[in-house]
């Protein structure tokens, strides 16, 4: 597995105050939980998107994910860091709706825009492409893929957020990115 | 291993990252924040919940968050078996008033068992000796049966001498005897039981209270067996001293215990160990056969033989 593949977390921000605030829920500021939502809505909305492949679905499982981890707060462990946490809620939160999906619901991919017609056509085409690949995967081979590369999670931090060891995430991810090349680059599986 | 077109690994794994890039980060919806934050100022508070909570959730999560955590399973299943014993060792909780008696079993007729102290023993010897085994052995001999089959002989029964003298349990213990019944079977004896002497030796205070029992009139009153006792010979052994001599033997004491009629109306109810009961029953008749085929008594307080004896010829 190359070693270099560690993508730089620009979507969340530090989490050195993710406990201070988490305390001050506790105690009664409301408001300090709206500094959490802000801080993690971006990345979390975006794993639920790559997860679920649909817009919709996806602001439904992220608001779910931060109502249930505000409710079960008292119950967080300081131990743990708390994107890792409200991953693993967010996670178990997308399976589920994978899990109630009806067999003949289709997905559209959801792609991002930018630039010219042409470029975008092109952007949209080959965003389309990524998407759809994606979502070929096994939700768990998801899972890895996402959170490795949309969210910049380590090892140990899926490990935590899926709640399997780091060795499974590692072996997890090796055959999920096998698959995608398979997919978009024409890798032949031996 | 998997074959890559490309000529470096490295290289299309960073190829791959590419591709993944090029999907960017997605916006979050612009109303989520405050959908989110609605929500949770409609929410419980966190404080509110407990530490014991982190645990139920974590079990929710690592089951897929299914909703039912492993101990509230747990707690089901035991508070199932709970009831489920509860329900094996105490029956169903209690019902209300107005239920008794919906369900229930049939209360059939059971007829009382017969008790001792159904079984009336008069104190008459005569009955105790009609319900001996002294008399069932001789009512059973061969020659007892040719004697009292004699017209004369049973016309000598119909003396009230000799009626007194057979109401004695002692003279029928005697006329169990080999000798007496060999005697009873000759012309002589039958001859002689029509004597005067017999018949006052025959009368007796005891044989004369004998003969006030109805059950023994009955069997008197037989014309056949009247008419056997008529023998002269059946008169003389019965003033014979052998006849005295064995009217006061120990065996005929024996014969006039309780005890013995006790036996014997154990068996008139119908007490199947007895060995009488095997041989001579009657067509028809479950309760008593031989007692019911040759006697013609019935006993008092006794209601099983009562339709036998009556229909059974003497």
């Amino acid at each position: 597995m190359p070693t270099n593949l560690l993508p730089t977390p620009v979507y969340f921000s530090k989490d050195e105050d993710d406990a201070t605030l988490i305390r001050r829920v506790l105690d009664g500021e409301t408001s300090a939980f709206e500094v959490l939502v802000e801080r993690y809505q971006r990345v979390l909305y975006t794993v639920a998107l790559r997860m679920l492949g649909n817009r919709d679905d996806a602001k439904d499982a992220t608001q779910t994910a931060f109502v249930r981890a505000y409710e079960r707060l008292a119950s967080f462990d300081e131990q743990y860091r708390f994107f890792s946490w409200i991953y693993r809620i967010l996670v178990n939160e997308c399976l589920n709706v994978i899990r109630g999906r009806r067999p003949e619901d289709e997905l559209t991919p959801v792609l991002a825009t930018s630039g010219g017609p042409f470029e975008s056509a092109v952007s949209r085409e080959r965003q389309a492409q990524v998407q759809a690949a994606l979502l070929q995967l096994t939700p768990e081979y998801r899972a890895v893929v996402v959170l490795r590369h949309f969210a910049g999670l380590s090892y140990d931090e899926m490990a935590d957020a899926l709640g399997v060891p780091a060795k499974t995430v590692k072996s997890r991810l090796y055959s999920a990115r096998q698959r995608l090349g398979e997919l978009l680059l024409g890798w032949k599986a031996s | 291993m998997t074959e890559r077109p490309g000529d470096d690994v490295q290289t299309q794994h960073e190829e791959l990252d590419r591709l993944l890039d090029a999907l960017g980060p997605a916006e979050a919806p612009a109303d989520l924040l405050a959908n989110v934050m609605l929500q949770v100022k409609a929410t419980t508070p966190a404080a509110a919940t407990s530490r014991t909570a982190m645990h139920e959730h974590r079990d929710n999560l690592t089951d897929g968050g299914t909703g039912m955590g492993k101990k509230v399973m747990w707690g089901l299943a035991a508070a199932a078996a709970l009831a489920l014993i509860v329900m094996k060792f105490t029956g169903f909780p209690p019902m209300g008033d107005g239920t008794e008696g919906t369900v229930g079993a049939a209360k059939r007729y059971q007829a009382p068992q017969m008790t001792p102290s159904d079984v009336a023993v008069a104190p008459d010897e005569a009955q105790a000796f009609l319900q001996s085994d002294t008399f069932d052995r001789l009512i059973k001999d061969e020659d007892t049966r040719q004697m009292l089959a004699n017209p004369s002989f049973r016309s000598a029964l119909a003396s009230a001498e000799f009626r007194s003298a057979l109401a004695s349990p002692e003279m029928a213990k005697a006329l169990s005897s080999p000798e007496l019944r060999q005697a009873l079977s000759s012309p002589e004896l039958r001859q002689a039981l029509s004597s005067p002497e017999l018949r006052q030796a025959l009368s007796s205070a005891e044989l004369r209270q004998a003969l006030a029992s109805p059950e023994l009139r009955q069997v008197l009153a037989n014309q056949g067996f009247a008419r056997a006792l008529a023998n002269p010979g059946l008169a003389q052994a019965m003033a014979s001293p052998r006849m005295a001599a064995a009217l006061a033997s120990p065996a005929l004491q024996a014969s006039r215990r309780p005890s013995a009629a006790r036996r014997w109306c154990r068996r008139w109810a119908c007490r199947r160990d007895s060995r009488s009961l095997t041989a001579e029953r009657r067509p028809g008749c479950a309760n008593a056969p031989h007692h019911c085929r040759l006697s013609g008594w019935q006993r008092p307080g006794c209601p099983l033989a009562s339709r036998d004896v009556r229909a059974t010829p003497f």
